[in-house]
């Protein structure tokens, strides 16, 4: 009697067990790919707020050249110290565009190695995943109405929002993005969806 | 086969059909429990850190009866949303988390518990039981 019975039984004993392991494989693997990208995204945004830090922080030192360039520009309008201001505001010229030129790059660079850092993280999980992110750092300089030289980084980065989706889950995504915060300095924040 | 061999063989058959149902319905329910225990880590772990992250109540509470609608079905998953306890609250690490089997971590916690109903009522002096209930506790650690 006990072998029919066990024959009987047998199918779901072992079927059972072996459904129910699968599902919570795959819940497993779904939570290990979520946690895997939130890490991920943590990393793009404490990547993107230092470099905002960095960005807005030689935005400073920028306000302090214009400064001297629109004093100096002012000056070399008086005939008797034309001469040497032009020779000031020139300097000065130069270097407001070098430093916008050596903040970009340098914005640029931190810009590629945060997304190469976020990916290089997933990938040694063995996460598959898709990252939505422009190949550019999308900073923008507005123009000082008085030299026409770049002074102000603009706040309204819409294009900073980056996102990492997973291939395998593609409901399964999260969203990073610097923000300024009410104090002036840079933050970043995470969005579910 | 003889007649009073096909009658034995016939008789042990009955036999078994009996044991052999109970058996099949006690593995199935235990299967269903499961499903249920999986079911809800997943969708209080989602509905933590989708708090955490500061998404919309609403929008969660969407989500979450979308994900009970294609996993166990919609009037099933109706019945859990309705009977079901939320609770969503923010505790700090050491003795709390612990206590709760939730490691050390302080964060935010999701839990959840769903009543269903059961297939085998099981008897106690209070009264048959004729619902189960699965827990579930999912920490976002910040």
């Amino acid at each position: 009697m006990l072998i029919p019975f066990l024959i009987g039984l047998l199918p779901s004993l072992v079927l059972g067990p072996a459904w129910i392991l699968e599902i919570y494989q795959a819940e497993m693997q779904w939570q290990k790919t979520q946690i895997g990208l939130d890490n991920a995204a943590i990393l793009l945004g404490r990547n993107d707020r230092d470099l905002m830090n960095d960005v807005f922080e030689s935005e400073v030192r920028l306000e302090n050249l214009h400064q001297i360039l629109h004093k100096a520009l002012s000056c070399s309008l008086v005939p008797a110290t034309a001469t040497p201001c032009q020779i000031v505001s020139r300097k000065t010229q130069l270097l407001i565009q070098t430093l916008i030129l050596k903040t970009k790059e340098v914005a640029q660079f931190k810009w590629v190695r945060g997304g190469a850092n976020a990916r290089s993280n997933l990938l040694r999980q063995k996460i598959l995943f898709t990252l939505s992110r422009s190949s550019f750092w999308p900073g923008k300089l507005q123009t000082c109405s008085f030299c026409h030289l770049g002074i102000h980084w603009a706040e309204d980065f819409g294009e900073l929002k980056s996102e990492l989706r997973s291939s395998r889950y593609p409901s399964s995504s999260v969203k990073v993005a610097a923000l300024k915060t009410s104090n002036g300095d840079w933050s970043y924040r995470l969005w579910a969806q | 086969m003889k007649l009073n061999d096909a009658g034995s063989v016939i008789w042990e058959g009955l036999l078994i059909i009996f044991p052999l149902c109970a058996s099949l319905l006690l593995v199935l329910e235990v299967l269903r429990r499961e499903v249920f225990q999986v079911v809800l880590a997943h969708t209080t772990c989602t509905e933590v850190r989708e708090r955490a992250l500061g998404e919309k109540k609403e929008d969660i509470e969407l989500k979450t009866k979308y994900f009970l609608e294609k996993s166990v079905g919609l009037s099933h998953s109706q019945n859990i949303f309705a009977v079901s306890k939320r609770n969503s609250f923010y505790l700090r690490g050491g003795k709390d988390t612990r206590r709760l089997g939730l490691g050390s971590n302080s964060g935010g916690v999701v839990e959840q518990l769903y009543r269903y109903p059961q297939l085998i009522p099981i008897h106690l002096p209070e009264g048959n039981k004729h619902h189960s209930e699965v827990l579930q506790r999912c920490l976002f650690p910040f």
